[in-house]
């Protein structure tokens, strides 16, 4: 069996008379001798008749009003920001800032106590401040030295009276 | 690029200097092709009424930028696609049989609602549009789209390339497949008849 070349494209161009005159002669010479190509323009051309008909959703009684309802909405939020249409813009540059910001209070030391166990960690910081002054005050090496064997300042207090 | 005057010139041109009024009539003028070319797109209606609602809201926010380039409704349409692109997006969480189940019913309703012919030539048009409806679902999106728009909205070919930013050729044979697939996929009712 001769097997034949089915112009099928054409015939979808063909329904839109997309074709040229020569095209058209052609198609139709192929048509009127092939059942396939025949049956494949009837059932496009069927198609489409059907869904001309358009038996679609019907449009709401108050579609348009909710429609120009929700737009003067719309307008009316637009009108509120308007004057913050630079801050986009601006985005960045607050972004850094606020970034650098919180940096600064994050490594500044007064406002780091915020929890009790931060207290209390900074007062024995404290104190251990203190304790150096006053090693560092003991005017002699035999006072120094007599604090470390002995550990505490209250003991040398005492060996002293 | 080529200037299209719209039929609804005026009309826009009003509505972008702020024509309420004029907008009230554009989308009067426009709201049921927008709902027919959503229907066929989701195939829902709840989901049709609030994606033309949406599509024109947000076609009235942008219309100064429209610049008569293709007509209106095509520039509606393309909003409207891309309305729905987004809900599907959304959509992939929600339950995929039971919203088969509700298309189902719709296409039942929907049949049943069309105005009255004569007893068997009404039968014949409500079972014929419910075999397209149930296989015009079965469409990949983008075939669904371009038979929508030519066969059902009958925008031209070059309308379309400037809807959906396809090349004339892409339009062609992707409108072919679609009718193509159609065809086989309704032959087998339709033929018998
Ligand atoms: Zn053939």
């Amino acid at each position: 069996m001769k097997s034949i070349f089915h112009p099928r494209k054409k015939i979808s161009l063909y329904l839109d008379q997309r074709l040229s005159p020569e095209e058209v002669q052609k198609l139709e010479e192929h048509l009127s001798v092939c059942k396939s190509c025949r049956r494949l323009l009837q059932n496009m051309s069927t198609m489409r008749a059907v869904l001309r008909e358009k038996p679609s959703v019907s449009v709401r009684k108050d579609f348009v009003s909710r429609v120009i309802a929700g737009h003067r909405r719309q307008q009316a939020d637009e009108a509120f920001w308007i004057g913050f249409e630079s801050v986009p813009r601006l985005l960045p540059q607050l972004a850094f800032v606020l970034v650098v910001v919180l940096a600064l209070l994050w490594s500044w030391p007064q406002l780091e106590i915020t929890t009790p166990e931060a207290v209390d960690d900074q007062i024995a910081r404290v104190s251990v401040l203190d304790e150096r002054e006053m090693i560092s005050n003991l005017t002699t090496y035999d006072e120094a030295l007599r604090f470390a064997l002995n550990g505490t300042y209250e003991n040398m207090e005492g060996d002293r009276k | 690029m080529e200037y299209y005057k719209d039929e609804y010139y005026d009309l826009i041109k009003a509505s972008q200097r702020g024509d309420v009024k004029a907008a009230g009539k554009l989308v009067e003028a426009h709201a049921q092709a927008v709902h027919d070319f959503l229907f066929h797109l989701c195939g829902n209606r709840h989901l049709t009424e609030d994606l033309a609602q949406d599509t024109f809201l947000r076609a009235l926010t942008a219309l100064k930028h429209y610049q008569f380039r293709a007509p209106l409704r095509a520039w509606l349409f393309r909003i409207a696609i891309n309305l729905y692109r987004d809900q599907r997006r959304r959509k992939i969480v929600r339950n995929i049989v039971s919203s088969y189940h509700d298309n189902e019913q719709e296409a039942e309703n929907i049949v049943s609602n069309t105005s009255v012919q004569t007893p068997h030539a009404e039968l014949e048009r409500k079972e014929r549009f419910a075999h397209l409806y149930k296989a015009m679902q079965k469409l990949p999106e983008s075939l669904r789209t371009v038979i929508i728009m030519r066969d059902l909205q009958e925008l031209s070919y070059e309308e379309i390339t400037q809807v959906l930013h396809w090349r004339l050729g892409t339009v062609k044979s992707r409108l072919f497949r679609a009718r193509k697939e159609l065809a086989e996929l309704l032959s087998d009712f339709w033929e018998e008849k």
